[in-house]
C-alpha cells in the first residue's frame, strides 16, 4: 500500500461494525473442478514466495536495484514453471518501465516580510520538500497566496480561485479536499480522487503557479501524524519518464502554516479556514509575505520492470480475448534509515504478500480444465511506493488492450492472522463485482465486510484506480477482522502501527498461513466469477466512477 | 512429454550388467514395465514433470544476477534462498540446522597474491619458471604463505595399489621433499587394473595428497600429463586458480592436506623444471613410463624454491536441505535416500567474449532444476515411500565437493540412516536420449534400482560414455562413496544416438563447460532434461521403497578396508 493510512482506531472500529452475511447457499455457479482449485491453494506455498521476496538479499525491492530485479526475475520464473504466458513487451514477462529517480541532497523554505526576522522550516521539521525528480536544483521565489484547498469543481459549485490568482504565486493550500455525507457536496470518493496532491498540483501549475505547499490539515493530522508522514518522503523521489516535469511542492504541518499566518499578521484560524472550505464558501488570500524554496537532488534514470503474464480463456468461447486482470505491487521501499537496528524495509506484507497469493491464484487457473470463456491477466508492478507509477505507467502504455480488460482485482494491503471470517473488496460496491464477491464468499462461507476506513479512500489510492481511471471496474481485496479475539486484535493493530513501512514487515516464519490461502480461495473464486460470466462487468447505474475514462485536459498525459 | 513407453530390450545390455546382477546376494525383483510397478502413483507423478519448469528453474538460477554463485557471493545465497522457498512451496520440511532450510559452513578462500618458484641448476645457478605459463601455486590455507626449499624426488604416479600391484611409494624417502607426481591414475579396461571407478579414486589429487602428506612430504609438484591436458588443459588449471580456491573449515582449523604448498606444472614447466636441473627425462618419457607401468622414482639431484603468498578471507556458505519424511510407520523411516546437486558454480571470473558471469546452466543449474522436480514429483505421490527422502543441494561443489563434504560429516539424519546419494550433475541433456548411465551404481545395490527405473521407462541402462572423464570423483557421489555409502551419479548415455545427436552434444559440451557462455538459452529444448529427472526419480523411488536397504556389493572397492 502506498499510505500507512489504516490506523488503530479505524481499524477497532472496523472490528465491530457487522459484517453483511451473504445469502445463497449451494454451488454458488462454481463448477467442481473450480472448487477443487481452490481448495488446493495451500498456505505454506504462498508462504514460500514471501520468503524469497522478503528475504534480506532482496533489498526492500526498491526499483533500480538488483534487488528488484531479481523479484521481477523470480516472478517471472514462477509464471513460466506454471504455463502462463509472457504478456510483456516483445514476447517476455516484462515491460520496462523508464524513470527519472532522484535523490534528495538539500532542501529549504524560507517566508520573509511581514512582521519580524525570516522563517526559515529546516527539511523534515514541520517541513518536508519532495525531492526534486525534474530539474536537480530548484530556486523559486514568490508572493504566498492561500487557496483553500486550491481545486475548482463546478459540479459541487466549489471554486477556490474566485478570490484569489495563483499566477506566478507561491500557493499555501490544505491536502487533500473538502469532504461531506452529502451526494452534492465532495462524497467520499469523489474527495479523495479530487484531493490528489498531484492533480492539484497539476491544476495549479496550469495556472501559472510557482510552487505549493500543502498544509497537512488537522483531520489527516489526526490520522498520521506529519512527522511520520516526512519519513516516507525520505525515500528517493520517482516520476515517470513521460511525465511532464510538475512545479515544485512540499508540505507543512499546521504549526509551521500558524507560524507563517501570524508572521503574515492574519487573524484566521486554521480551523475556521477549513470550515469555510467545508461549507462551500472558501477563504483565499495573499499573505503579503514571499517565499523561497531551495532545494537540490541528484538525479538519475533507471528502469524497471513490470511483469505480465496470461492464461488464455477458451479460444472456443467468444469472449476468450477479454481478460480479468489480477494485480499487486512488486516494490517495496528499498533500504532506508534504521529502525532497531534494521535498515532493510522488507515489505513482506506490502506486498510481496500480494504478489504471492496471486502466484498462487495462478496456480489454480492453470488446473482448471478447459479453461475459462475469459482469459486471466496478472500484473506485477513496480514503483508503486513512488506514487503507484508502474500501474499508471502500464495503464498509458498497455501491453496486451486494455479495453479488452473487463475487470482488475488488486491484491494489497491484507494481514490475515487470525481464521478468516469476512473480507473486504473495495469499489466492488460501485459495480457489478459485487455481486461476483458475494458468490465467491459464499461459496467459500466467508462474510463481507464493509470497508472499515471509507474516509481513508484507498479504493483510489491504490494501483487499481490507475485501470478505474481507464473505466475498468475493479476490487481491492483484503481480509477482515471479524471474529478476531482480543489478542489477535492487538496484534493486527501492532502491525499496522509498528511495522507497516518499517524494516520490522519481514517475513513470519512461524505464521499461520491458512488465513492467507482462504482470502487467496477468495481471489480466485472471484476471479473465475467474472471470467466465466454472461456478460462483462459494468458499473452501477449511477456511480460516480461512471465518469471516468475521463476527458483529457490541456496539459495532461493521456 | 508423456514417459515414454518403449519396452528396454534386456538383450542390448552390457553383459557386465547380467554378471552384476548375479554377484548380488539376492535375487533383483522383476523388472518393471512401468512407472507404477516401482510405486503406486508414480507414473503420473513422473508424467508431471515438466519440461518448462526446468527451464524456469534454469533460468531464474542461471540469470546473470545471480553472478554466476560462488559460495560467499550474493548470487550463491539468492540462489539459496530460492531453492529454499521451492522446497517449501511443495510442502517439504525443512532439515538445516535449527529447523531452518540451511546448512551453514565456513571455508577459508585463498587466491594467490604472488608466486615464485625457482629451480637449482647443475651450475648452481637458479632458473626461474614463469607464473601462469610454467606452473602455478597455492598457498597453504592455514596462513597463506610458503617458503619451501627442499630437494625433488619424481614418484611417477604418487599411487599405491597393492590390489593392481602398483607402488609408486614403497622405498622412496619424502620427508621434507617435494614430491614431483604425474597427475591421474592408470585406467583399465578390466577389473584387475585399474578400473574406471578405483581409477578415478586413486588418481583424485584429495586421495594423493593424503599418502603424500602421511609419509612426510614437505609439498608436492603435480604434472600436467598429455592424457589430462585432453580433459582438463593447463589453459583451464589456470583459470580456476585465478579465482582462488577454498576448503572447509572446522573448529578454526583448516585440514592438514590444506597445510602443505602445492604446485600444479603445466607440461612445458614441468619439462623446463627437468632441464634446469639437468634431467634428460622430459614429461613425455615420464609418461610413457608410467603408461608402461613401469616404475621409476628419482631424485632429482637440485632443490626447488617456492615463495607464495595468498590472500585469505573467511567465507560464509550453506547447503539447503528439505526433507520428505517416509512413510507413517515404515520400518525404514530412519534411513534417508538422499538426492544431492550443487548450488553454487564458478562466480564472476575472467571475461570471455565481454562476458565475466560464468552462469553455470548446465553446471549446474540443471541438476538443482531436476532435483527440485523431483522433490515436487515425490510430494505428489499417493503415499509417501518406506524411506525418507532428503533433497540436498549443496555447495563449494565446484571447489572440492565442500558442502557434500560437510553433509556426509553432519547430516540431518543419524549418519547411519545415509542409505544412498543419486548426485545430479551431469550438464543439461541436449538430445533425446534412450541409454542413461548411473555412474558407481555397479559398486552397490542401486544398480538394481537404477535397472528397474531405466526398464520402466523404456530406456536402456549403457556403459559409461567416458571413463577418461574419471567422474566418479569429480562431483558429490564422491563424498558419499568415500564415506562407503552407495552413490551413483546419473548421466544420459550415448547408446542409438544419430551421429549428429553426437557431434551436438560434444559442441554443446565445449562451448559450455565451465565458459562464460554456459547461459540458460530461451530456444533450448528441456524436454531430455525432464526425460532425465523422470528416470532419476524413479531411480530414487526404487531405492526409496524397496525392502532392502541400499548396500555396496560385497568386494566393492569402497567397502571400508583394513587399513585404510
Amino acid at each position: 500500500m502506498r499510505f500507512p493510512l489504516l490506523l488503530v482506531c479505524l481499524t477497532l472500529a472496523c472490528a465491530t461494525s457487522a459484517p453483511r452475511s451473504t445469502t445463497s447457499p449451494g454451488a454458488h455457479g462454481f463448477t467442481d473442478g473450480a472448487r477443487s482449485a481452490a481448495a488446493g491453494i495451500r498456505g505454506d506455498a504462498i508462504a514460500s514466495h514471501i520468503r524469497f521476496l522478503a528475504d534480506d538479499l532482496l533489498g526492500g525491492r526498491d526499483p533500480g536495484t538488483h534487488g528488484y530485479d531479481v523479484a521481477a526475475r523470480y516472478v517471472a520464473s514462477q509464471l513460466q514453471a506454471l504455463g502462463v504466458r509472457p504478456a510483456g513487451e516483445a514476447g517476455t514477462y516484462f515491460q520496462k518501465v523508464p524513470f527519472f529517480r532522484g535523490t534528495p541532497v538539500s532542501a529549504s523554505l524560507e517566508f520573509s516580510g511581514g512582521s519580524g526576522a525570516p522563517l526559515s522550516f529546516v527539511q523534515g521539521e514541520n517541513m518536508y520538500l519532495l525531492t526534486d525528480v525534474d530539474r536537480g536544483v530548484t530556486d523559486v521565489s514568490g508572493e504566498v497566496v492561500f487557496a483553500g484547498y486550491a481545486l475548482s469543481v463546478p459540479e459541487y459549485g466549489y471554486d477556490d480561485f474566485a478570490q484569489v490568482d495563483v499566477k506566478d504565486k507561491v500557493v499555501l493550500a490544505f491536502a487533500g479536499a473538502p469532504r461531506s455525507e452529502r451526494p452534492d457536496f465532495f462524497p467520499s470518493l469523489a474527495s479523495a480522487v479530487h484531493g490528489q496532491s498531484e492533480r492539484v498540483a497539476r491544476e495549479l501549475m496550469r495556472r501559472g503557479a510557482k510552487a505549493v505547499v500543502f498544509v497537512w490539515p488537522p483531520s489527516k493530522e489526526a490520522i498520521t501524524p506529519f512527522k511520520r508522514l516526512a519519513g516516507y518522503f525520505a525515500f528517493d523521489a520517482m516520476r515517470l519518464e513521460d511525465e511532464p516535469p510538475l512545479l515544485p511542492g512540499g508540505l507543512m504541518s499546521v504549526t509551521a502554516f500558524e507560524r507563517v499566518l501570524k508572521k503574515a499578521g492574519r487573524t484566521e484560524t486554521v480551523a475556521e479556514l477549513v470550515q469555510a472550505s467545508a461549507q462551500g464558501k472558501p477563504r483565499g488570500f495573499a499573505l503579503g509575505l514571499r517565499a523561497r524554496i531551495r532545494r537540490e537532488s541528484k538525479i538519475r534514470r533507471i528502469t524497471s520492470d513490470n511483469v505480465v503474464g496470461l492464461l488464455p480463456g477458451d479460444p472456443a468461447s467468444p469472449t476468450a480475448k477479454e481478460m480479468v486482470m489480477y494485480g499487486a505491487h512488486l516494490d517495496h521501499m528499498g533500504i532506508g534509515k534504521p529502525v532497531d537496528g534494521d535498515s532493510i524495509y522488507n515489505g513482506a506484507s506490502d506486498d510481496a504478500a500480494g504478489v504471492a497469493s496471486i502466484l498462487e491464484t495462478a496456480r489454480a487457473f492453470t488446473r482448471l480444465a478447459p479453461p475459462l470463456p475469459r482469459g486471466i491477466l496478472f500484473l506485477f508492478v513496480t514503483g508503486e511506493e513512488r506514487g503507484l507509477l508502474g500501474s499508471e505507467w502500464f495503464a498509458r502504455h498497455p501491453t496486451v488492450p486494455l479495453q479488452d480488460v473487463v475487470a482488475d482485482i488488486d491484491v494489497d494491503g491484507a494481514y490475515p492472522i487470525n481464521p478468516l471470517k469476512d473480507v473486504v473488496a473495495l469499489g466492488t460496491d460501485e459495480s457489478s463485482l459485487g455481486a461476483d464477491v458475494a458468490r465467491a464468499a459464499a461459496a467459500l462461507g466467508l462474510q463481507i465486510s464493509p470497508d472499515p476506513e471509507p474516509e481513508e479512500a484507498y479504493f483510489v489510492r491504490s494501483d487499481n484506480f490507475n485501470f478505474v481511471k481507464k473505466g475498468i471496474p475493479a476490487a481491492q481485496t483484503f481480509n477482515g477482522v471479524a471474529g478476531l479475539t482480543p489478542e489477535q486484535l492487538a496484534a493486527y493493530r501492532e502491525f499496522w502501527r509498528k511495522r507497516y513501512h518499517q524494516p520490522q514487515d519481514n517475513f513470519e516464519p512461524d505464521r499461520d498461513w491458512e488465513p492467507f490461502a482462504q482470502l487467496t480461495r477468495f481471489n480466485f473464486l472471484l476471479g473465475v466469477s467474472i471470467a466465466q460470466a454472461q456478460t462483462r462487468p459494468a458499473w452501477n447505474e449511477g456511480s460516480w466512477f461512471r465518469r471516468f475514462p475521463e476527458a483529457k485536459r490541456a496539459g495532461e498525459p493521456d | 512429454m508423456p514417459v515414454q513407453t518403449r519396452r528396454a530390450s534386456l538383450a542390448v545390455r552390457a553383459p557386465w550388467l547380467l554378471l552384476l546382477a548375479g554377484c548380488a546376494t539376492t535375487a533383483a525383483p522383476p523388472l518393471p514395465s512401468s512407472p507404477d510397478a516401482v510405486a503406486s502413483g508414480a507414473s503420473a507423478a513422473a508424467n508431471d514433470i515438466r519440461p518448462e519448469v526446468i527451464s524456469a528453474h534454469i533460468r531464474f538460477l542461471a540469470d546473470d544476477l545471480l553472478e554466476g554463485r560462488a559460495p560467499g557471493d550474493r548470487g550463491f545465497d539468492i540462489a539459496a534462498a530460492y531453492v529454499a522457498s521451492q522446497l517449501q512451496g511443495m510442502g517439504l520440511e525443512p532439515a538445516g540446522d535449527k529447523g531452518s532450510w540451511f546448512q551453514p559452513m565456513t571455508l577459508r578462500a585463498g587466491k594467490t597474491r604472488e608466486a615464485r618458484l625457482e629451480v637449482g641448476t647443475p651450475g648452481g645457478e637458479t632458473a626461474a619458471l614463469s607464473l601462469e605459463r610454467d606452473f602455478i601455486a597455492r598457498a597453504p590455507l592455514g596462513n597463506g604463505l610458503a617458503e619451501v626449499t627442499a630437494p625433488v624426488v619424481y614418484v611417477g604416479r604418487g599411487i599405491v595399489a597393492p590390489e593392481y600391484r602398483w607402488d609408486d611409494l614403497t622405498g622412496v624417502d619424502l620427508t621434507g621433499k617435494w614430491a614431483m607426481v604425474l597427475v591421474g591414475a592408470p585406467l583399465g579396461d578390466t577389473p584387475d587394473f585399474f578400473p574406471p571407478i578405483p581409477s578415478a579414486v586413486y588418481g583424485s589429487a584429495r586421495s594423493k595428497l593424503e599418502r603424500l602428506l602421511a609419509r612426510g612430504a614437505a609439498g608436492v609438484l603435480w604434472v600436467q600429463t598429455p592424457a589430462r591436458e585432453k580433459i582438463s588443459p593447463f589453459t583451464q588449471v589456470v583459470s580456476h586458480a585465478q579465482r582462488g580456491w577454498m576448503t572447509l573449515v572446522e573448529n578454526g582449523q583448516v585440514p592438514a592436506r590444506e597445510q602443505i604448498p602445492q604446485v600444479a606444472l603445466s607440461m612445458a614447466g614441468a619439462d623446463a623444471l627437468l632441464a634446469a636441473a639437468g634431467r634428460p627425462e622430459r614429461v613425455a618419457t615420464l609418461f610413457a613410463t608410467a603408461e608402461r607401468r613401469e616404475r621409476a622414482p628419482f631424485d632429482l639431484g637440485t632443490r626447488v624454491r617456492l615463495r607464495v603468498e595468498a590472500a585469505l578471507r573467511t567465507v560464509h556458505t550453506a547447503n539447503v536441505l528439505g526433507l520428505l519424511r517416509a512413510a507413517p510407520g515404515s520400518p525404514a523411516a530412519g534411513e534417508a535416500v538422499v538426492y544431492t546437486a550443487h548450488l553454487d558454480h564458478l562466480g564472476i571470473g575472467k571475461p570471455e567474449a565481454g562476458d565475466a558471469i560464468y552462469n553455470g546452466a548446465s553446471d549446474n543449474a540443471a541438476g538443482v532444476a531436476n532435483v527440485l522436480e523431483i522433490a515436487r514429483a515425490f510430494s505428489r505421490l499417493p503415499q509417501r515411500p518406506r524411506r525418507a527422502v532428503l533433497f540436498a543441494l549443496v555447495t563449494g561443489e565446484e571447489e572440492g565437493l565442500l558442502g557434500s563434504e560437510r553433509l556426509v560429516d553432519n547430516p540431518p539424519v543419524p549418519r547411519d540412516g545415509l542409505v544412498a546419494d543419486l548426485n545430479c550433475d551431469s550438464g543439461l541433456p541436449v538430445f533425446r536420449f534412450r541409454e542413461v548411465f548411473a555412474l558407481g551404481a555397479d559398486q552397490s545395490t542401486l544398480q538394481q534400482d537404477a535397472e528397474r527405473a531405466a526398464a520402466a521407462l523404456g530406456l536402456t541402462l549403457g556403459p559409461d560414455p567416458d571413463p577418461k572423464q574419471a567422474s566418479a570423483v569429480r562431483s558429490d557421489q564422491f563424498s558419499f562413496l568415500r564415506a562407503g555409502i552407495p552413490a551413483t551419479a546419473t548421466k544420459v548415455g550415448l547408446g542409438g544416438v544419430t551421429e549428429q545427436e553426437r557431434t551436438e552434444a560434444a559442441a554443446y559440451q565445449k562451448a559450455h563447460y565451465h565458459r562464460a557462455a554456459d547461459h540458460w538459452e530461451a530456444s533450448r529444448d528441456h524436454g531430455p532434461a525432464a526425460a532425465l529427472a523422470r528416470f532419476q526419480f524413479l531411480f530414487g523411488l526404487s531405492a526409496a521403497q524397496r525392502t532392502e536397504r541400499p548396500r555396496l556389493l560385497p568386494g566393492s572397492f569402497f567397502q571400508p578396508r583394513p587399513g585404510s
